[in-house]
Formats: structure tokens, C-alpha cells, sequence
């Protein structure tokens, strides 16, 4: 059952303009990025003082290239998962789900599946490019770009359960984004400060996804860092099932 | 068969449904008949898993839908006030998708879109996204999902509303022929003639309350009280005075222009027609209480 849900949460996606208007920013801003890191890049020899040292590939590339699409994942998925939930709640069809003889977890489930289906797609049209170019030009270690791609994957992941969290919450679109852009730009503020002493910053630190998500980007694939992703995950869509099955008693 | 025992919900404070019970049976059509406001629509939605109950039991074709909810959601079809369509698929995939939630077989899945698309005479827009329907066609794609699963129970809010008098039949027609084939069905109106014209039995529903049901014939006998018959008439006191003395008579009121007669038995409303006449009272109409009243009166007493 749950696949179905999540067919259907895959095909609305496919089959309307809305998602392919935020793919296609995605996509643009993506290739404005490669772009821009690529050609730092590969002028960096020309500006180094020796030139003969070789450039690392992690810090001057992958790591750029990650924290862009993390960004971009930060801007973009709230766009996607806003109405997941809260559309079905405005337009009544939430009744056809939970007349159906089909738990609210799976619902739940079921549409996250869809969404981490919709974003990997995004991720792996965005990765063509940078990492063709790299498989192309020359032998890069493997290790860093699988690092990178399971860092940018369980950052799709835990945003979209945050975006579907946001969207049982309230039965507006834009407020459900709203909520999903401030958790997710806190996180992003935190991480780019991450100073200050006492239980406050520790806490927001601890809390930030964008923290959790940077070591990915620097080829270090850490379990802590991964059972984190799987928790926050956990946590948000449990929430949300708590949230769909509480409709049932307002 | 759906029963329904004790049915209480509440919204905080607010009792919205105050003790609801009520027996629909198999191929029979019930009709939960109520002003806006009675708890119709609260009652259905609890019925098909929407909604909980504060206290109370509802079994849908013999499953508890609190503790069997999923069994009794298997035997359900179920359409809202506003039919719960994706504006962005095709009407074929949209019922696709519905015999798929519905847990309808792979291997079925096909025929019984196509049995549902015919049902409702959907062929000419099957292949049009919803969101561009008309608002008749949009209803029937809702009945067309209610009903692709082949429930044992059908429950329908309020299903005529919005459509022209040519929609209102063929819906009719079908929930007719869908009774035939001893599905339950159980629908929602605050429309006395829709009730008349659709329903086997009727449970009204007021504040909440159950207020009266049974058959529409076993209504008028509960809620009509004692047989009462009013007549328009020239002289209404003059007449007043004369009839006092019948013996079918129980009471008399006359008011301007109309007099209300309470009958001590019902059979004998032409007997005082025909006296009004004889005597020469200018009997211009009388008429006996129809369900309007009697559905008035069960409103004023709940």
C-alpha cells in the first residue's frame, strides 16, 4: 500500500508543470555553480605559488560543489513537500486516504517515499555533469563522491520528512514552507556561525542539519553523522503520522 | 449493514452528536435527513474512518470500524460533500489509483475501472484530467471512486447536490440499481422530497439527535401524533362551531381563513370533507399533514 502512495506522490510530480519549475531552477542554478567552481578550479594552478603542487580535489571541488547543492536542497525541497500534506487538507481529498483501508503511516510513508523518489531524480540529473566531467578528465577517487552523494541523499531525506512534518501542520501551503525555510535556514545560520559558548549554541549546533551534513562533503562518511539523519528522519515522520492520525479527533 | 449504537462525538465542548443509533440494512437505501447542522455530515465521516468518536459503536458490514477499522474500510465506499478528487490526474488514473488504495486485485484492477467509468457514463471524459470537469461530472468521478472497489456499503453526503434535474435522475437510477444489488446504502440530505424519492427508510436527525426513523409510511404514524386535517374555508369560526360536535372530531382551531381539525381517527378525514360540504361551509382545500409537517414538527419538538 504504501507504494502506491508513494506512485501517486511520484506521478503528481511527473505528470505536473509546478515540480519541473522548481527542477528546472534547480537545475540552472546547479550548472551557475559547476560553473563558477569549475572555473576557480581549474585556474587555481595558474594562481598557485608553485604551480607544479596539485590542487586538492576535495577542497577545491567536491567540497564547493556539496555545500552548493546543500543549499540548494535547503531552498528547493520545502518547494516540494509544502503541499504533500496540506493540499490534500485544503481540497478535501485527504478523505479519499483515510476512508481507504490503508493506516495513516503508510500514508505518511508512502509520500515520503515519493518525495525522496523525486529529489534523488533532481540530485542524480545534477550530479551528470560535475561528476561526468570529473569520471571524463581524469581517475578520481571514488571514496569522497559516494561520500558526497550519501551526505546530499540523507540531507533530501530528512528535509523532505521536516517538509512533510510542516505540511500536516497547517492546511496552508505557504505557511507549511514557511515553517520548513525557517528550520532549514537556521540550520543553514548555524552552521555558518557555529560559535559561541553554553548549552544554547551546543543544543542549536547539535540540532543543525546543515552541521551534520558538512562532513560528507569532505569525503569523511560518518556513522554518527548518518545515525543522526536516520534519527531526525525517524523522528519527523512519526511526527507527522502522530499529526495525521490526531485529524481524526479535531 | 451498518449499525450505529450510542454514537456520541463531540468538538470540545460542542456535542455535535448527541446518542446517535440507528440500523441500516442491506439492500435497502437509508436516508439521515436533517437540517444543516443536525450532525449528518459528522456521523457519515466518523462512519467511514475520518473521524473518531468520542463514545459509541459503528459497525460497518459486521467490523467495529474503531477496532477492525481496516476491515470495515475494506467494505466501504464512501463520498463526501465535496468529492475527494487529485485535480491533476485523468479520471482513468485517477480511479486507478483509488481501486489500488481500495486494495482492489492487480489483476481486476482494469475491469473494474472500466465497469466504474460505465457505471456513471464517464466514457466520454475518461481520458480528461478532473481538474477540468464540470461540477456534475466532478460528482460522478466521486461516486465513480466510491464504488470501483465494489463496497458492501455505500456512504453518500449529500450526493444530488449541485447537479441539474437530468444528473439528479441518472444518480437516483444508480443508487437504485447499486440497492438492487443488495448494497447498503446510506446518504445524507437536508431535502425532504430527496429523502421521499430516494430512501426506503429515513432516520431524522435534529441537534444532533436522532428524532425519529423507520420506513417513510412508519414516520408519518410516529410523528404524526393524532391525525389533524386542515381546511380553508369561507367562514372558519362559523364552521369551527359546527364541527365541534362530529363525532370524528377530537379538536377543533380555527384561525384566519384555515381551520385546524384533529381527527380522532385518521380514516375519517373524508367524512368531515364531505359534512364541511354538505353544511355549506364553502370548503375551498383540505389536506392532511405531509411529511413537511410532520418533518417540521419533529425539528420544533427535538
Amino acid at each position: 500500500m504504501i507504494w502506491h502512495v508513494a506512485r501517486r506522490e511520484l506521478r503528481v510530480r511527473l505528470g505536473t508543470p509546478w515540480p519541473w519549475v522548481v527542477a528546472a531552477t534547480w537545475l540552472a542554478l546547479q550548472g551557475l555553480v559547476f560553473t563558477l567552481v569549475l572555473g576557480v578550479f581549474v585556474r587555481a594552478p595558474l594562481d598557485a605559488p608553485d604551480p607544479t603542487e596539485a590542487i586538492p580535489l576535495i577542497s577545491g571541488y567536491v567540497e564547493p560543489l556539496f555545500s552548493a547543492n546543500c543549499i540548494l536542497l535547503l531552498l528547493f525541497v520545502p518547494l516540494l513537500t509544502m503541499g504533500s500534506l496540506a493540499g490534500e487538507q485544503r481540497s478535501g481529498s485527504i478523505a479519499l486516504l483515510l476512508s481507504a483501508p490503508i493506516s495513516t503511516l503508510e500514508v505518511v510513508l508512502g509520500k515520503w517515499l515519493g518525495l525522496v523518489a523525486f529529489v534523488s531524480l533532481l540530485l542524480a540529473l545534477g550530479a551528470v555533469v560535475p561528476v561526468g566531467a570529473l569520471l571524463v578528465f581524469g581517475s578520481p577517487p571514488l571514496g569522497p563522491l559516494v561520500s558526497a552523494a550519501v551526505g546530499l541523499w540523507l540531507l533530501a531525506g530528512g528535509l523532505a520528512a521536516l517538509g512533510l512534518l510542516a505540511s500536516s501542520l497547517s492546511s496552508s501551503q505557504l505557511v507549511a514552507a514557511v515553517m520548513t525555510w525557517t528550520t532549514a535556514m537556521g540550520s543553514w545560520l548555524v552552521a555558518a556561525a557555529e560559535s559561541g559558548d553554553g548549552l544554547l549554541a551546543t543544543v542549536a549546533v547539535y540540532g543543525s542539519l546543515l552541521v551534520h551534513a558538512r562532513g560528507f562533503g569532505q569525503g569523511l562518511l560518518d556513522p554518527a553523522d548518518v545515525a543522526w539523519f536516520v534519527g531526525f528522519g525517524f523522528v519527523a515522520l512519526v511526527a507527522a503520522w502522530q499529526r495525521l492520525e490526531s485529524w481524526r479527533w479535531r | 449493514m451498518i449499525e450505529v449504537e450510542g454514537l456520541v462525538r463531540r468538538y470540545g465542548e460542542q456535542v455535535v452528536v448527541d446518542g446517535v443509533s440507528f440500523v441500516a440494512p442491506p439492500g435497502q437505501v437509508m436516508g439521515l435527513l436533517g437540517p444543516n447542522g443536525a450532525g449528518k455530515t459528522t456521523t457519515l465521516r466518523i462512519l467511514c474512518g475520518c473521524l473518531g468518536a468520542t463514545s459509541g459503536t459503528v459497525r460497518v458490514a459486521g467490523h467495529d470500524v474503531a477496532l477492525a477499522s481496516r476491515l470495515a474500510r475494506q467494505a466501504l465506499g464512501y463520498l463526501p460533500e465535496q468529492p475527494p478528487l487529485y485535480d491533476d490526474m485523468t479520471v482513468e488514473d485517477f480511479l486507478d489509483h483509488a481501486a489500488r488504495l481500495r486494495r482492489v486485485p492487480k489483476g481486476e484492477r482494469r475491469s473494474a475501472v472500466a465497469q466504474a467509468v460505465e457505471r456513471v457514463d464517464l466514457q466520454s471524459v475518461r481520458h480528461r484530467l478532473i481538474g477540468r470537469l464540470s461540477k456534475g461530472y466532478r460528482q460522478r468521478v466521486g461516486l465513480a471512486q466510491a464504488i470501483v472497489h465494489r463496497p458492501r456499503v455505500l456512504v453518500l453526503d449529500e450526493p444530488t447536490s449541485g447537479l441539474d434535474p437530468t444528473q439528479v435522475t441518472a444518480m437516483r437510477t444508480l443508487i437504485r440499481e447499486l440497492r438492487d444489488e443488495a448494497t447498503t446504502v446510506l446518504l445524507s440530505t437536508h431535502l425532504l422530497a430527496e429523502a421521499e424519492a430516494m430512501c426506503d427508510r429515513v432516520t431524522i436527525l435534529a441537534g444532533g439527535r436522532a428524532v425519529a426513523s423507520g420506513s417513510l409510511e412508519e414516520l408519518r404514524g410516529q410523528l404524526a401524533g393524532a391525525p389533524r386535517l386542515r381546511l380553508e374555508v369561507r367562514d372558519p369560526h362559523a364552521c369551527a362551531e359546527a364541527l365541534r360536535e362530529h363525532p370524528s372530531v377530537a379538536a377543533v382551531a380555527a384561525a384566519d381563513g384555515t381551520l385546524d381539525v384533529t381527527l380522532v381517527d385518521a380514516d375519517d378525514s373524508h367524512r368531515i370533507a364531505v359534512h364541511a360540504v354538505a353544511a355549506g361551509f364553502g370548503l375551498l382545500a383540505s389536506r392532511q399533514d405531509g411529511l413537511e409537517e410532520l418533518f417540521r414538527r419533529a425539528m420544533e419538538a427535538s
